[in-house]
């Protein structure tokens, strides 16, 4: 067999279910190969396409996702999906075709020095320069990518390395992967703390999810009674409508989780890494609470703030070790009763459909079978904020890189993982044009995502930024020459309808929901309608701007 | 402040370019640096010393992840100048971590 044929073989061997790729010359013999796969390869319109999808697959399935391209401009596609994944930790393998190795070093066509292009937004990158290499890159990828802190790996093969003809090597399973034990010292000194804590606060990290530790980390919360923020990728660890959810905190964070971080005594920081959209100025963040940061990365305790316990190793031994009633009825009752106080009001007046309150009602009505998958702006905050996640694999968000174009080809991604579920894009105008022609792999493979067009005919945030703090002095932001994007919807064979005054806000939402197949719902909103609350640029949580309350 | 750095390193494609981008992106300069691999080909030792502002605690922990990297020691204090350079059986200097 050729070495490209192993290179199928070995991604059978790793229950691979989709390969999300689109092929060119470097890459040929593993297309050709490709071709007795048992698993699916699903062709995007662009490699980036590929990536965020993968990266969608990983999220929804817990799985690695598996991308493809070939060499030069299709492997640097997917560099934006690749960093996607790094910053999110998002377990991935991009495999790449490179030119011939007798090529390599020449500037020949289509050739990019993918080592060295991705070399700061992967785990790691590999480089197979003959076939044996593969024998343990490919399965070593797959084990790096999921181990410990998951994130993308490259593989970069040769052409001429991919059509060397090979003996089947014998498969070795892989060792098994160590679970990193809390030190029980560090364990005892958190404890310490908790007991002595008077106003804690729990601040919940995409990593519980990652970790599989939601079970441990539910019952650390039920124990404790701990009142709990989430960061945006920890968003459903704990359900939205739960009593002890503050919400989340930062930067549009809502008022009672930040207030409530800003007055804790002790932070118990889990699967977190104290991002600056989460923490605001660092040195007024949570000026008087201790932490105890927990999580299996140890470059991430200490990064950007000195913890008073660092605890780590695999978050549910160290939760359940932590778990403990403790004596704090007065603070929680405080911050409950803010949270009550803060509520937000969805009784906007305006005969415009008012985006908070249309997701309200989307969330209401959808059920707990549902995957969001957002793309990056105001409707991204807005979903945070308004939507009632039950499961951290609901919510899929772009939140390290903030990747506009994400939304689609991840929702991509995610309903092929979870078919039984209903999955919805939010998007915006400025985002759903970077990855559009993704509406024809919907097409191509009958995938009935729904998308949700929040059209503002404006790159809002930003907008709404240069409003804020650059006296309204408005650059480059107005997109009201759009596309009639039901049309566009339409000429990829995908339905849809365009709504615009709030009397339609139910009537959209049963035409998303009960639609077949793919549907678009074009939403035309207020392009004045702000996010709020909003943390200045530079300032402390405490100093929140809140703007109209509805 | 300046800081030491002695690391042994599995000896693959981009290991070292590994090494001195994680040191550039954490907010380090390179000083000096010395490198070498061992009579088998299969490790590589690098003896780094860096001047930075920030915590280098940090930094080590970052090396530290590299898949490539198999260990990290850090040195405040300053070795003699050949030490650094080209003796890495030597270690005069007091150990931080």
């Amino acid at each position: 067999m050729r070495a490209a044929d192993f290179v199928v073989k070995a991604l059978e061997r790793e229950d691979v279910e989709f390969v999300f790729g689109y092929p060119g010359g470097a890459i040929m013999p593993v297309y050709d190969a490709l071709v007795e796969a048992k698993f699916k390869h699903v062709l995007v319109r662009h490699e980036q396409g590929a990536a965020l999808a993968a990266d969608g697959y990983a999220r929804a399935s817990g799985k690695v996702g598996v991308c493809l391209a070939t060499s030069g401009p299709g492997a640097t596609n997917l560099v934006t999906g690749i960093a996607n994944a790094f910053m999110d930790s998002v377990p991935m393998v991009a495999i790449t075709g490179q030119v011939p190795t007798h090529y390599m070093g020449t500037d020949a066509f289509q050739e990019t020095d993918m080592l060295g292009v991705t070399m700061s937004i992967v785990k790691h990158s590999f480089l197979a320069r003959t076939p044996e290499d593969l024998f343990w890159m490919l399965p070593e990828a797959f084990r790096v990518a999921r181990s410990g802190r998951p994130g993308p790996v490259l593989l970069d093969i040769p052409k001429d390395v991919q059509q060397t003809m090979i003996e089947m090597p014998a498969e070795t399973p892989p060792p098994p992967e160590p679970v990193v034990e809390p030190d029980s010292a560090a364990l005892a000194a958190a404890i310490e703390l908790l007991e002595d804590s008077e106003q804690p606060i729990i601040y919940a990290g995409g990593g519980i999810g990652m970790a599989n530790a939601l079970e441990a980390f539910r019952d650390f919360v039920e124990a404790t009674r701990i009142p709990v923020v989430t960061t945006l990728k920890g968003i459903g660890s704990l359900a939205g409508d739960h009593e002890l959810n503050l919400g989340m905190l930062g930067m549009h964070g809502l008022k009672a989780a930040n207030l409530a971080v800003q007055e804790s005594d002790l932070l118990i920081v889990i699967g977190a890494r104290l991002d600056d959209r989460a923490t605001g100025k660092l040195d007024t963040f949570a000026p008087k609470a201790k932490l105890i940061h927990l999580d299996i990365d140890p470059a991430e305790l200490g990064k950007l703030r000195r913890p008073a316990v660092a605890v780590r190793g695999d978050l549910t031994h160290s939760l359940t070790a932590l778990r403990a009633p403790i004596a704090i009825r007065n603070w929680r009752s405080r911050c409950l009763i803010r949270k009550a106080e803060s509520a937000w009001d969805y009784g906007n007046p305006s005969d415009d459909i008012y985006a908070p309150r249309l997701l309200r009602k989307l969330s209401e009505r959808a059920g707990t079978r549902t995957i969001i998958s957002c793309d990056v702006g105001q409707h991204q905050m807005w979903v945070a904020q308004h939507y009632n996640f039950t499961e951290p694999y609901q919510h899929l968000t772009s939140g390290g890189l903030g990747t506009m174009g994400y939304g689609l080809p991840a929702a991509i991604g995610a309903w092929l993982a979870r078919p039984d579920h209903e999955v919805i894009v939010v998007s915006g105008d400025g985002s759903i044009m970077m990855n559009i022609q993704e509406l024809a792999t919907l097409n191509r493979y009958g995938i009935p995502i729904k998308i949700l067009l929040l059209d503002n005919s404006h790159l809002g945030l930003v907008r709404q930024w240069q409003e804020l703090f650059f006296e309204e002095r408005f650059s480059e932001v107005d997109l009201s020459d759009n596309p009639e994007f039901v049309q566009v919807a339409e000429s990829f064979g995908v339905e849809g309808m365009k709504v615009d005054h709030r009397n339609q806000e139910e009537e959209a939402i049963e035409a998303l929901l009960n639609a077949k197949g793919p549907f678009f719902l074009h939403v035309a909103i207020n392009p004045e309608t702000s996010v709020w609350p909003l943390v200045p640029p530079g300032k402390s949580n405490a100093d929140m701007m809140e703007g109209a309350k509805s | 402040m300046k800081v030491f750095m002695q690391l042994s390193l599995f000896n693959r494609e981009g290991g070292l370019e590994r090494v001195l981008g994680v040191v550039r992106l954490r907010g380090f300069q390179v000083m000096e640096m010395a490198a070498h691999q061992n009579a088998q080909g299969n490790a590589l030792d690098v003896t780094l010393k860096l001047q930075g502002q920030r915590e280098s605690d940090n930094l080590k922990q970052q090396l530290n992840k590299l898949y490539d990297v198999e260990k990290v020691e850090m040195f405040t204090m300053a070795p003699a100048k050949s030490a650094v350079m080209t003796n890495f059986s030597q270690q005069p200097m007091a150990a931080a971590g």
